[in-house]
């Protein structure tokens, strides 16, 4: 293949072009302060077989519809490794697993409940339901229940009868149905606000009325948005599933702090 | 004669011959011819490939295979044995490259495939392959192509050129006329056409498809399958070729009986 | 051998104790890979080291799978060479099926993926950050994964002491519609202050680039530095200093 014009600075071969290249700055800034690197000399290394990779998830069930948002900050240690990362997977037109953790092992769970989701459509051609999945999730979990999953999830769906169900779990598959919940980075930060403006725990007032989807949509929003302010491991942007009865499952995107 | 001796791959008859060897030897001799050629910058390999029916797909039962970068293997007789040595070479290669990280120099390819040919043939358990070989290649040590034959018994020949095959002897004959070496691969596929054109006799003989691979210093050495419109075009000249000669000397029928 | 007394039992009736990678030894350090306007491009330099021995001064860190993929390798290069292997092997026994598929970069990442996790889950890791770039679904793609089967895609990326040096400049810098000199010249800046600042980096360095009509790893140069930066002096010592 052709190559571009000539470098115009590196002084390197023309095999690429500088072409339209600006400058660079000149002088790269003044001396560092004096930081101490964690290890001088020779490094010893033990393999490390799990990574703290961020992620908050939550979900809010309602009467005929769930409500789930995820982040997309992928990290490691103070490191961003990109702002846009997917740590959800839509296993049914009702039914959305999103997962915190360690993301080599949310990837590989991910992967393979969607696999067997698959295989129980092809064995029954039905779709599965979501109490299903929720069974067998825990089971996949606790199948590697002396090498877990770092992976922490919230399974949201509509049940057989249309109602918002949220399923929350700990690493090695334990599980239980729960009317919301929030799982990961942020929760500490979230579950107590979820608890204030979702369960009316401690109030002396009811809700008004039935909670909506749209206003469920606003509180997730403000969930991470607060979470964002404190937790590092929160922000760039979130993921918004609405699956609601009747209707075809919505996804949008929210944007939060980037810093 | 053969009465008692002809049952069993471990058994050599009184006039030292293994018959199962033979019989093996006859599913080459029905089925489509295939040659092979050393050219002056290259190697190609050829095959009449039958078609047991008017539906099947071209590209079906391929018979002229890719083994490794530099390497392909054609074969003639029973389809599944030749698909399954295609496989060992497969093997043979990967495993090469594995042990010793370069590619396996086809006249090693194809005695290491030889000596597996022989075990079939010297086992009670095991019968013989019912296939013929070609193995073609370039040899990065000696810069060269090179063509070999690895015949069902575990005999392995290098040649210039040959063939195997239902009108493998009458398209020996022809390639030694062509003194092929002296020309290149483009140059040779219409000739080799024109064979294979020459020893398919239609009244006799299934239709069949041109099939054709090539390893030459335009590949670079890569042993590839020739572009369909350039067997295409070959196919058109070999067959028109073959049929100017019919018409000149009475007939395809006349070559097809000289096999006989 | 220490590691080996160190290494996790593979099995109870296994007698003899398998040798795995429990630490890097022979290490390539940062690969760095931006998306452009119509391609990715990716910089290397060409040392491994023993250490903090500059072992291997001309090693390719920067390899093509076939013409329309690319893989840069950070980490112990004995392993990066095991991975290219299977790339290799993986790509022959496609070619000899000749169907005409041929794996794009999607593809290779996500197989290096799955290595990556399974070697993980045996305790047994192939220890590289692996930075593939070509295209996927027509589009470019630039993926990332590394020793634990961590894997994402970015339009900016790098990998060792480059997530510390390189990152930032190409947060700073880099653009979606980047011309190719563009996204030459950032690498390039971000090389030369890895060469500044970076102990594991050398000064000879290979560029190379994906777009629609394929592939090319060009062969190593140098860059052209300047010393004579005020923040490379020790203004209170007699002498010059790089503190």
């Amino acid at each position: 293949m052709a190559f571009a014009a000539a470098a115009a600075s590196s002084g390197g071969p023309a095999f690429f072009s500088s072409a339209g290249a600006a400058p660079m700055a000149a002088d790269i800034g003044p001396a560092a302060a004096t930081v101490v690197p964690k290890s001088v000399g020779i490094k010893e290394h033990r393999f490390e077989p799990y990574d703290f990779n961020g992620g908050t998830v939550l979900a809010i069930g309602g009467k005929d519809f769930v409500v789930v948002a995820v982040d997309t900050r992928l990290s490691e240690d103070y490191h961003i490794l990109t702002r846009d990362v997917n740590r959800s997977v839509v296993l049914s037109p009702h039914c959305v697993l999103a997962t915190g953790g360690c993301h080599t092992d949310v990837t590989t769970l991910h992967k393979v409940i969607d696999m067997r989701v698959k295989d129980y459509k092809h064995d029954h051609e039905v779709d599965i339901e979501t109490h299903s999945v929720a069974q067998m999730l825990g089971n996949t979990l606790y199948g590697r229940r002396f090498f877990p999953y770092y992976a922490f999830n919230v399974l949201s769906g509509l049940d057989a009868e249309g109602k918002g169900a949220v399923y929350t779990y700990d690493a090695v598959g334990s599980f239980e149905r729960v009317p919301y919940a929030c799982q990961g980075a942020g929760q500490r930060l979230i579950i107590p606000y979820l608890d204030n403006v979702v369960g009316f725990k401690s109030r002396t007032d009811k809700p008004e009325g039935d909670l909506t989807p749209e206003a469920a949509v606003n509180i997730a929003k403000d969930a991470f948005i607060t979470a964002a302010e404190r937790q590092i491991r929160v922000g760039d942007s979130i993921r918004i599933f609405t699956i609601a009865r009747g209707v075809a499952m919505k996804e949008a995107r929210f944007a939060i702090r980037e810093d | 004669m053969a009465a008692g001796y002809d049952y069993a791959t471990n058994v050599i008859s009184s006039e030292g011959k293994v018959y199962q060897l033979e019989y093996a030897a006859k599913a080459v001799e029905s089925s489509g011819t295939t040659v092979g050629v050393q050219c002056k910058d290259g190697v190609i390999l050829a095959s009449e490939k039958l078609m047991m029916s008017k539906m099947l797909v071209d590209s079906t039962c391929k018979v002229v295979h890719k083994v490794d970068d530099q390497i392909g293997v054609a074969y003639s007789g029973i389809g599944p044995d030749g698909k399954s040595i295609v496989g060992l070479a497969q093997n043979i290669a990967h495993k090469y490259k594995q042990n010793y990280g370069e590619r396996i120099a086809p006249g090693v390819l194809a005695q290491q495939l030889g000596d597996i040919l022989y075990a079939y043939t010297s086992y009670a358990a095991y019968r013989p392959f019912g296939a013929h070989a070609l193995v073609c290649g370039y040899d990065e040590d000696h810069k060269e192509s090179q063509l070999y034959l690895c015949e069902l018994d575990g005999t392995v020949t290098r040649y210039w050129g040959t063939a195997v095959g239902k009108g493998a002897r009458s398209a020996r004959t022809e390639i030694q006329k062509l003194k092929l070496t002296e020309k290149t691969c483009a140059e040779a596929l219409p000739l080799l056409a024109k064979i294979l054109h020459t020893v398919h006799d239609p009244s006799k003989d299934k239709p069949f498809v041109l099939e054709a691979g090539w390893a030459t210093d335009a590949t670079k050495g890569t042993f590839s399958r020739v572009p369909k419109d350039v067997l295409a075009a070959a196919d058109a000249e070999g067959k028109a070729a073959s049929e100017a000669d019919g018409a000149a000397h009475g007939g395809a029928a006349a070559a097809a009986a000289g096999d006989a | 051998m220490a590691a080996a007394a160190m290494a996790p039992k593979l099995s109870a009736s296994s007698s003899t104790a398998k040798e795995l990678t429990t630490h890097p030894i022979v290490t390539g350090s940062s690969v760095l890979a931006v998306k452009f306007a119509g391609g990715v491009m990716m910089a290397s330099d060409t040392l491994a080291s023993y250490g903090s021995m500059a072992r291997f001064p001309d090693v390719q860190r920067l390899r093509q799978v076939s013409d329309g993929v690319i893989i840069g390798a950070s980490g112990e290069m004995s392993d990066f060479d095991f991975a290219m292997r299977l790339l290799d092997e993986l790509r022959v026994e496609s070619e000899c099926a000749e169907d005409g598929a041929e794996l794009d970069a999607g593809e290779v990442h996500h197989y290096l993926t799955r290595v990556m996790y399974n070697r993980r889950n045996k305790f047994n890791p192939l220890w590289n950050q692996l930075v593939v770039a070509g295209t996927k679904d027509g589009k470019p793609v630039l993926g990332v994964v590394d020793q634990i089967g961590t894997a994402f895609e970015a339009d900016f990326t790098a990998t060792g002491f480059g997530k510390h040096m390189a990152v930032p400049q190409m947060r700073e810098h880099w653009r979606a519609d980047m011309t190719e000199g563009e996204a030459r010249e950032l690498l390039e800046g971000c090389m030369r202050v890895l060469f500044y600042r970076d102990c594991r980096t050398i000064n000879r360095m290979q560029i190379a680039k994906v777009t629609a009509t394929g592939s090319v790893v060009s062969p190593a140069y140098s860059l052209d530095t300047e010393w004579s930066l005020k923040s490379f002096k020790k203004e209170a010592s007699p002498e010059d200093g790089s503190w």
